[in-house]
């Protein structure tokens, strides 16, 4: 069907009254046709009159949705700016330290992300453990002033923190993330940990951890994730434990790794397989069953 | 401006670089979305579930377009695809969520999740794509830096709202039974927020930020996703009253049976006569388990007879041409590349297609 012939069934469908059309909104912005009398144009020859029509009805269609677009933003935008008003002053939290703003996001993620879901609860309650597990270990070169480097390291080594308590005889993943900002790969990295200790000087073995994979080369400019895997032994005293992470050769590229371990078995729902291997470039699972987790945040 | 069609073997040409280029771009996203689904308990009746919509026979547009736009400014796939994935999941929880408000019962050829294991289990699984999709935006975090992370959540915020907004009005039509009230200005602003933004305006504008950073002016976009994607949902429309049952996975006419005030819908309500009008009226206000097969398609003839089928086709068309108007300000001055070109050919291939 033509536009025109649109028209002409406006023109028959409210009577030939000529009035403003109904289905346009009140916006029309084309004259309307009266269905009689004289009319500019009446004797135009059939082809012009339908390019005539198509030419008004595709003006009056992408004005019409032009406007709409333009109100919705101008509410969407004030909308907006009350949403950010709600989260103190943002454009100087993004001025500030990328960390600041790390952390005001975990903060805020839950006020952003309740709109979209009831259920955000559940992911809130692990979102400060993602932002804990992806640890940024910048790599240095090692022509680098190595001392300065080790010097500057030294109270910025980064906390891997294993946010659930492990049971005694259970296992646990997390995962750091490897970075080179260099323009060059990184030489084969090897991953150990230390001895983990708890404060009352009880030892789990550094056998009891092991990584995946186990060497990573580190592209240029990119980053690699690296699973890392805890078997508790049975016999592990509760409290909470404490060790070094580091890559072999590089010593500087380091993060301690703590983790609570307590008596007792895991509650049915939690005793699920362990976690699953996690695939590079996607972010693995959360020790355990955190999802859903238990108790008040989980659904009824 | 004139409406916009294609010689037949134009069309061909453009269905298959289209074609290709989504498949090249689901090739990419869908084992990032696979991959980021949990696997462990409970299965059955939630992670098992995931995936179903997502593997089903769909088109994967809108991480086409993330992804796409991206590529098309110079940026890297891989820093895009887990904001990708999770317009992918946002996406298929909107549908089965949509599937559970219409009792719909076939969604891409195959039964709904509602269909197969009942509205509660849906749901669930609908409320855990949502919450999945959250967890690719925080790995945003390590690729591409705190302000743009923190961008894109302002974004995806922005974006879901709008949504869920214009699915409210929708619903709130049905449920009021709003009848000839409705004119063409309200569907155009219902899908402008239900469908265009997250289907079209945010994955390019997404797909941008990730190429270009947080400052990037991605404002531009509005005007190109809004047109191509209205036409989307018209050609959508059009497809569920005359497509092919097979080809398009719907029950055909499946929107008339639930009342959804569809442009074709209220064109005709506008122009039917007024013994006409009152029928309809009467029809759209029976709850949906009351409505006829017959009287279904005694709307659909008057439809027909008042050629609403036709006015929507042109009112697609038109807005197409719009789109590629605007194409041409967006993304014109970019180098050539097949991104570029897939950002062309969609808003044609959307209008022409059958499924």
């Amino acid at each position: 069907m033509s536009a025109e012939s649109w028209n002409d069934n406006d023109s028959a469908a409210t009577g030939g009254k000529g009035g403003s059309d109904p289905l346009r909104g009140g916006r029309r912005r084309s004259a309307p046709r009266a269905s009689g009398g004289s009319r500019p144009g009446r004797n135009r020859s059939v082809g012009s009159r339908r390019v005539r029509g198509v030419s008004d009805l595709a003006g009056q269609i992408v004005g019409q949705a032009a406007s709409i677009l333009e109100e919705e933003l101008a509410a969407g935008i004030g909308a907006a700016r009350e949403i950010e008003d709600r989260f103190v002053d943002v454009e100087s939290i993004r001025a500030t330290d990328p960390n600041r703003v790390v952390q005001r996001l975990r903060k805020d993620a839950h006020d952003v992300v309740d709109i979209i879901v009831d259920l955000v609860d559940v992911a809130i309650t692990s979102t400060g453990a993602i932002g804990g597990r992806a640890v940024a270990v910048t790599m240095r070169a090692p022509e680098d002033n190595g001392g300065a480097a080790r010097e500057e390291a030294g109270p910025q080594v980064p906390a891997l923190v294993i946010p659930e308590p492990v049971h005694v005889g259970e296992s646990a993943t997390t995962s750091l993330v490897v970075e080179n900002n260099r323009s060059t790969p990184t030489a084969p990295l090897e991953f150990a940990c230390s001895e983990l200790v708890n404060v009352r000087g009880h030892r789990i073995p550094s056998g009891a951890v092991s990584f995946r994979p186990s060497q990573v080369v580190v592209g240029p400019e990119s980053s690699v994730r690296v699973t890392v895997m805890i078997q508790v032994p049975a016999d592990a005293d509760p409290g909470l434990y404490s060790g070094l992470l580091q890559a072999g050769g590089l010593e500087h590229v380091r993060a301690v790794l703590s983790f609570e371990v307590v008596a007792g078995a895991t509650p049915p729902m939690a005793t699920s397989p362990a976690a699953p291997a996690a695939s590079e470039g996607s972010v693995p699972e959360q020790s355990g069953d955190d999802f859903p987790p238990s108790g008040a945040d989980s659904p009824a | 401006m004139t409406a916009t069609s294609a010689a037949p073997d134009a069309l061909a040409d453009l269905r298959r670089r289209v074609e290709e280029r989504l498949t090249t771009y689901k090739a990419a996203s869908m084992p990032a979305l696979l991959a980021s689904i949990p696997d462990k308990e409970p299965r059955r009746h939630l992670y098992d579930l995931v995936p179903s919509y997502p593997l089903r026979a769909g088109k994967g547009l809108r991480p086409a377009l993330c992804l796409a736009t991206c590529l098309a400014f110079g940026g890297r796939m891989e820093d895009a695809l887990d904001t990708a994935v999770a317009l992918e999941l946002f996406h298929n929880a909107f549908l089965v969520h949509d599937d559970v408000e219409d009792a719909s019962e076939s969604r891409r050829g195959l039964p709904t999740l509602n269909a197969a294991h009942g509205d509660a289990i849906a749901v669930n699984v609908g409320d855990a794509m949502n919450v999945l999709s959250i967890r690719p935006l925080m790995a945003n975090l390590t690729q591409l830096g705190a302000r743009t992370t923190w961008r894109i959540f302002e974004e995806i915020e922005f974006m879901a709202r709008q949504s869920v907004e214009g699915q409210a009005m929708e619903l709130g039509w049905v449920r009021d039974n709003v009848g000839v009230g409705l004119t063409e200005a309200d569907y155009l602003r219902m899908t402008l927020k239900k469908t265009c933004f997250y289907t079209c305006t945010y994955p390019m504008r997404l797909g941008a930020l990730v190429a270009l950073g947080p400052d990037a002016d991605v404002d531009t976009f509005h005007r190109f996703g809004y047109f191509m994607g209205a036409a989307f949902q018209i050609q959508d429309d059009l497809l569920n009253l005359i497509g092919d049952v097979q080809r398009y996975g719907k029950e055909i006419a499946g929107d008339i049976l639930e009342g959804k005030r569809t442009l074709m819908l209220i064109h005709a309500l506008h122009h039917a006569s007024p013994d006409e009008r009152a029928r309809m009226s009467a029809f759209l206000a029976l709850p949906r388990r009351s409505r006829r097969p017959e009287d279904v398609a005694w709307v659909f003839s008057v439809m027909q007879r008042v050629r609403s089928l036709e006015h929507a086709r042109s009112v697609a068309r038109i807005l197409a041409g719009a789109a590629l108007q605007q194409y041409t300000q967006v993304f014109g001055g970019l180098p050539s590349s097949p991104d570029k070109q897939f950002l062309q050919d969609v808003v044609l291939y959307m209008i022409e297609r059958d499924l």
